[in-house]
């Protein structure tokens, strides 16, 4: 789910259909942000995210609640906002602790931050050894001149 | 890693709720079994790499739940797919009556006109068989699937089931040899044979 995606023209065709749609069911807005999510512009994901925040709100459905919150952490995790996906995961596993699906995608999630975490630290990292570089230079260079 | 992975097949796993679609997919990729699996939320995805006849084929299988909120996924989940995997419940007849609603929608938004369909009679430890076997590979063949009868609790049929699936595909060129990854990666790692890599 993390890397499919919707193309622009179906989320269009989507999007005027919801727009037709007078009072919209929670089926129906859970559908068109499950479409807003699998995006791959920003500003549709931050929609889609929205609206399930609405549906989650609204609906007395346990499943449903626990479906809008699996599509939430997708949304974050595509966004990078990953603490926040977690967290919403493991509101799942709270209730489910032995959810394989949600289990996995905690698992990759997680994967996916440290990653990001490393490309950063890498920065830092080689900065540090370009330092270090340059101050075993100077003893050398220091030690040459005696 | 991937070098030597003759081909990636996208497999679909369909049938009612309950009839243990999951369940034979972690048998299957996991050689687990948890009596109070979670239903599926939407989609789920897992990978594995099958070596069939000396031929390493990487399978990704869709599973999915039936739940009309996850309609919208449905034409991009059967996009592509090679290979359908129908389950039915040997201990609930109506599990089986309604193969014929996802024989229809496969042929509605498959794409792939010759796609592998293979039949997979699940929960066959049960005591309380509904449906006899003469009854699947009756329909089976009607519907030119291949049929096997399986258990995700006690293993049994369920590696055979993937096998014989993916064996047909691969025995099935036009399902494969177009847009083939093992064609593919032939064709991008020629280039850096005859040293032309952009990075040399």
């Amino acid at each position: 789910m993390l890397e499919e995606y919707i193309s622009d023209a179906d989320l269009k065709k989507a999007r005027e259909n919801y727009g037709t749609t007078e009072n919209p069911n929670e089926t129906q807005q859970f559908e068109f942000a499950l479409n807003l999510i699998r995006s791959k512009h920003r500003a549709e994901i931050e929609e889609g995210l929205y609206l399930f925040q609405n549906v989650f709100a609204r609906t007395k459905d346990e499943n449903i609640k626990r479906d809008t919150l699996y599509y939430m952490a997708i949304g974050q995790t595509k966004l990078s906002n990953y603490e926040q996906a977690l967290k919403f995961l493991q509101s799942i596993l709270n209730v489910q602790p032995t959810n394989e699906q949600v289990r996995d995608l905690y698992v990759e999630v997680n994967k996916k931050m440290k990653r990001d975490g490393l490309i950063g630290l890498g920065i830092v990292g080689s900065a540090a050894a370009v330092g270090l570089v340059g101050i075993i230079g100077l003893g050398a260079a220091l030690l040459s001149k005696k | 890693m991937d070098d030597d992975i003759l081909t990636t097949l996208k497999i679909l796993i369909i049938g009612e709720s309950g009839v243990g679609k999951s369940s034979l997919l972690l048998r299957f990729t996991d050689d687990l079994f948890d009596p109070q699996l979670s239903a599926t939320i939407g989609v789920d995805f897992k990978v594995k790499t099958l070596n069939v006849e000396g031929n390493k084929t990487k399978l990704a299988i869709w599973d999915t739940a039936g739940q009309e909120r996850f309609r919208t996924l449905t034409p991009s989940y059967y996009r592509g797919a090679q290979g359908a995997i129908l389950v039915y419940d040997v201990s609930s007849r109506e599990t089986f009556a309604k193969l014929d609603n996802w024989l229809n929608e496969l042929e509605t938004f498959a794409n792939k006109p010759d796609i592998v369909k293979m039949l997979v009679a699940n929960k066959i430890d049960k005591p309380n068989r509904e449906v006899t076997k003469e009854e699947g590979l009756k329909f089976a063949r009607k519907h030119s699937m291949l049929f096997i009868e399986a258990s995700a609790k006690t293993k049994e049929g369920v590696e055979i089931a993937f096998e014989e699936l993916v064996e047909k595909i691969l025995q099935t060129p036009g399902l494969w040899e177009n847009r083939s990854t093992g064609l593919n990666v032939t064709n991008t790692s020629s280039p850096n044979q005859n040293g032309n890599c952009g990075y040399c």
